[in-house]
């Protein structure tokens, strides 16, 4: 393998948010390589500087190079982002695995848990390839805000200092701040675990529930986020930033979310399958929902609004019927982690 | 350290140390050479209070006064003289001086030695042990991948890192690499041991060097890391215990002290940038079990009082030749159980298996440049921090061996199977693990019939374990009956700890001693082996939660 060229940046999926990424990127004058699965895809990028299946009327940069094939992009990036669907991560990480070495970072920017094994993306990563400097992108970044320049914010997160310090200098720029964090888990799980909450609040919106239930649910599923996270060993301070309420008040209260669009089709008493066929693209809290599903019934922890989306997306429960079930469950601590009752007098 | 290389060792340790020292300084806002010798001093003078018997008390007192008295008159220039001379003091007292003729002529000894010790022990012995071979096959069984490690000792440096639960591991593990036909290895000993001249002797020249746990200044322990780091340079194989002190839980260790373990990327790095013919490092995680603990006792007290402190590698406990550990290893011997010790799979400094040819390989199993994770822009680049996490990630990998080329014996799969029993069917669910250690419930026991069908049930769960590579298992636990693996279990518990541990009265299995079941019981702790337990014991209408501490 040539020497690498500290400089040249990767983009490992064509999709709307690996489109947006790399053409951000771009704007720091920076060379960045994309790859896409479809050649034609990678052509149309090249010659029309058009995505137009993921990221249609964006314009973008000449500075973006479409490739189709892995190995040319592995060998020449020093720095690669992984934007591939969960469901591909592992494949595509093997074949990956055929070129990387030592000295490259890999991030993971996909938000979801392996189906089969329960791991979070950044853990499948050195199970494939030789890379131990891996790194997780997550915060609020919605693809087409993103690739309209939008100011907005992201976390880069992991236990390399190194790894924190060249993502921020390669894609921090004008309009995207890059902040740091060394818990890797924590923000991952945030990434992954929100999606299911924009599920739900999709569901509220079509179902016209008001500003005040959207205060209600933002709350409790944080506090269920927190709740888990922590059972699993991440830090539920962590769950204050840009991966944990940046990115669940991004994703729950924008039409523009993939998983929100799902759960305003299930709220307009659409079943899973058209809802998904209606929105047309990969939402992972949909796949996420049964993994967290499984996971919180093995730990023990017990999340209300995660069960109730639950029964509705896999059980085809009646969507009112599972609220007001919801709105009779215990009421605990507001704050946890916290002694709710040192400030009661004694 | 070879005689040859000792004074350019020493050379070379001093000025390492004080340059480290120069870049803590810099690194600390306020952090002053005057507030660091001040650092050391006061260290000392505690030290020196709190150990008065200490070897070389007398000695160090009239050092550390000197310096005190010089110290407090001292300008710019004469304080950096002190430092040097600190530092001085300190590496001339850790570095060992390794003599491979020596070596060699112990080596030989210490199988006649011991069998000399052991026949004094018993008059029967006494009468035969003269003419009957001393085999260490007897009390040792060494297993695993000794081809590999030969091999990889002819490619590169090696660090074994063995487990540690007694204070027999160290000549254990010594006389498995001798009779395994691996090169000689150095390693740390506690100052203590070198008090007594013979055995001072001994370990100076069979690669020990010293280690005093009692100090505790960061200085200090920068010296032994830059000494460790210079004799793996020097192409001395050494020998690490990651946990850093005996793991007095009795389970499979699950942390590690990663200071030592991080000496070998450093000493990597400087291989590589000086070019050395040779430069590779392989860390190989050695297991060690053994069916009976010659201290179990004094050590599932320390747990249990949480006054088992980290310490550094071999204490003096057990090793002063008494009666006790004698007639310990003869019980071994005459008792037919032995210490298996196993030599895993060897790893690069990164975490990665490597093949007999010294490649290092990726988890799908393709060979992989290990230099290129210390490179940046093609070049070898220092990064402490980055180096940590390297060695964090070495650390979790020589773990994940420790669990999986774990081989239980009889004794633990039946104070496991006992003592989950025991503890499910106490009567008062609120009773915690340390009021039920100091109960009377192991007298309640239960019918060796249904105990003999709970070690059947354990040996399924354990054997589908192995089948995952979960875990390893000797002749008996594979193909031996449960009544085979409970007598055998039965007459090593007999034979030792006052025969408290476990027993059999009219037909029922008893413990009278649960903190040695508990003790025992741990090594099979973290596979899940509870839940079988537990829903078997569900069937029956009891059970509902497994021990934890």
């Amino acid at each position: 393998m040539s020497q690498l060229n500290a400089c040249t940046v990767g983009v490992i999926g064509g999709g709307s948010f690996g489109t947006a990424l790399a053409n951000t990127i771009t704007l720091k004058n920076q060379d960045v390589k994309i790859w896409c699965r479809k050649e034609e895809q990678a052509k149309e990028i090249n010659q029309k500087r058009q995505n137009s299946k993921y990221l249609p009327n964006v314009t973008l940069s000449e500075r973006l190079l479409a490739v189709s094939q892995l190995q040319e992009i592995i060998e020449s990036c020093a720095l690669l982002f992984l934007a591939i669907p969960s469901s591909h991560f592992r494949t595509i990480c093997r074949e990956i695995g055929n070129w990387t070495q030592g000295d490259q970072i890999i991030i993971s920017t996909t938000k979801g848990i392996e189906a089969e094994t329960h791991l979070l993306m950044s853990q499948i990563i050195p199970q494939e390839t030789c890379c131990l400097k891996v790194g997780v992108l997550s915060g609020p970044n919605l693809a087409k805000e993103l690739a309209a320049q939008k100011p907005a914010g992201t976390v880069i997160a992991s236990r390399y200092q190194e790894v924190i310090e060249v993502v921020q200098k390669s894609i921090a720029g004008p309009s995207l701040r890059v902040y740091g964090s060394s818990d890797v888990f924590g923000v991952e799980l945030g990434g992954a675990l929100k999606n299911i909450y924009a599920i739900a609040t999709g569901m509220m919106a079509a179902l016209e529930l008001g500003d005040n239930s959207k205060g209600l649910l933002f709350t409790r599923a944080l506090a269920e986020m927190c709740r888990f996270a922590a059972k699993l060993g991440a830090n539920p301070i962590t769950f204050l930033g840009l991966a944990g309420v940046g990115d669940l008040v991004a994703t729950c209260s924008s039409p523009l979310s993939r998983n929100f669009r799902v759960g305003y089709q299930l709220g307009k008493g659409k079943n899973i399958g058209d809802a998904i066929k209606e929105v047309g693209e990969v939402a992972e809290g949909v796949n996420t929902l049964k993994m967290i599903h499984e996971m919180s019934a093995q730990q023990g922890v017990t999340l209300h609004v995660m069960e109730a989306v639950y029964q509705v997306v896999y059980e085809n429960r009646n969507l009112r019927e599972v609220i007001e079930d919801l709105m009779r469950v215990p009421q605990m601590a507001d704050v946890e982690f916290s002694d709710w009752t040192s400030g009661l007098s004694t | 350290m070879k005689p040859e290389h000792r004074a350019y060792g020493l050379d070379k340790v001093v000025r390492r140390a004080y340059q480290e020292e120069l870049v803590r300084i810099d690194a600390r806002k306020g952090f002053t050479l005057e507030v660091l010798i001040n650092e050391v001093l006061n260290a000392e003078m505690q030290r020196l209070k709190e150990y008065r018997k200490a070897p070389r008390h007398h000695e160090d007192k009239q050092f550390w006064a000197e310096i005190s008295r010089r110290f407090r008159r001292a300008n710019s220039d004469q304080q950096t003289e002190i430092l040097l001379d600190i530092i001085k003091r300190f590496a001339s007292e850790v570095i060992g001086n390794f003599d491979e003729r020596l070596y060699r002529v112990a080596t030989n000894i210490v199988p006649w030695a011991m069998k000399l010790l052991l026949a004094k022990t018993s008059p029967q012995n006494f009468l035969t042990g003269l003419s009957n071979r001393f085999n260490l096959e007897d009390v040792l069984s060494v297993t695993g991948h000794i081809e590999e490690a030969r091999e990889l000792a002819k490619r590169g440096t090696l660090i074994m890192t063995p487990m540690h639960i007694s204070n027999l591991d160290s000549i254990a593990v010594g006389l498995a690499l001798h009779s395994s036909k691996l090169p000689p290895f150095l390693y740390g000993a506690g100052l203590n041991l070198f008090s007594n001249p013979i055995i001072s002797f001994f370990l100076n020249n069979l690669g020990a060097y010293k280690v005093d746990r009692t100090k505790t200044s960061p200085l200090y322990k920068n010296v032994l890391k830059h000494y460790a780091t210079l004799s793996l340079e020097l192409g001395n194989h050494n020998l690490f215990f990651p946990g850093g002190t005996r793991n007095r839980r009795g389970d499979v260790e699950q942390y590690l002290k990663l200071g030592l373990l991080g000496c070998g990327l450093g000493a990597y790095q400087n291989n590589l940038k000086s070019g050395k013919e040779k430069p590779d490092i392989f860390v190989i995680p050695v297991t060690i079990s053994e069916g009976l603990v010659l201290e179990a006792s004094s050590l599932i007290s320390d747990f249990l009082k949480s006054t088992g402190k980290s310490r550094y590698i071999i204490d003096r406990e057990g090793l002063g030749g008494s009666f006790k550990t004698l007639r310990f290893v003869n019980n071994l011997r005459t008792l037919n159980s032995r210490i298996h010790i196993h030599l895993c799979e060897a790893l690069d400094l990164f975490g990665n298996r490597v093949n007999s040819q010294g490649e290092s390989l990726d988890v799908q199993g393709r060979v992989i440049n290990r230099s290129r994770y210390l490179m940046h822009n093609g070049t070898i680049v220092t990064d402490a921090q980055r180096d940590r996490e390297y060695t964090r990630n070495l650390g979790r990998t020589v773990l994940q061996y420790f669990q999986k080329s774990n081989f239980p014996q009889a004794t633990h799969l039946c104070a496991f199977a006992l003592f989950e029993l025991l503890f499910d069917s106490r009567s008062d669910r609120s009773i915690d693990l340390y009021q039920f250690l100091r109960s009377d419930a192991g007298l309640k026991g239960m019918e060796r019939s249904q105990f003999l069908e709970r070690i059947s049930l354990l040996m399924g769960e354990l054997q589908k374990l192995e089948v995952s590579g979960k875990i390893c298992l000797d002749t008996l636990l594979k193909n031996g009956s449960s009544e085979d693996i409970y007598n055998t279990a039965l007459r090593l518990f007999t034979s030792y700890h006052s025969g408290r541990t476990m027993l059999e009265k009219n037909g029922r299995v008893l413990s009278l001693d649960l903190r040695l079941l508990y003790f025992y019981h741990n090594r099979l702790e973290h596979y899940g082996l509870e839940q079988t337990l537990q829903s078997d014991f569900s069937n029956l209408g009891q059970g509902q939660s497994h021990v934890s501490a």
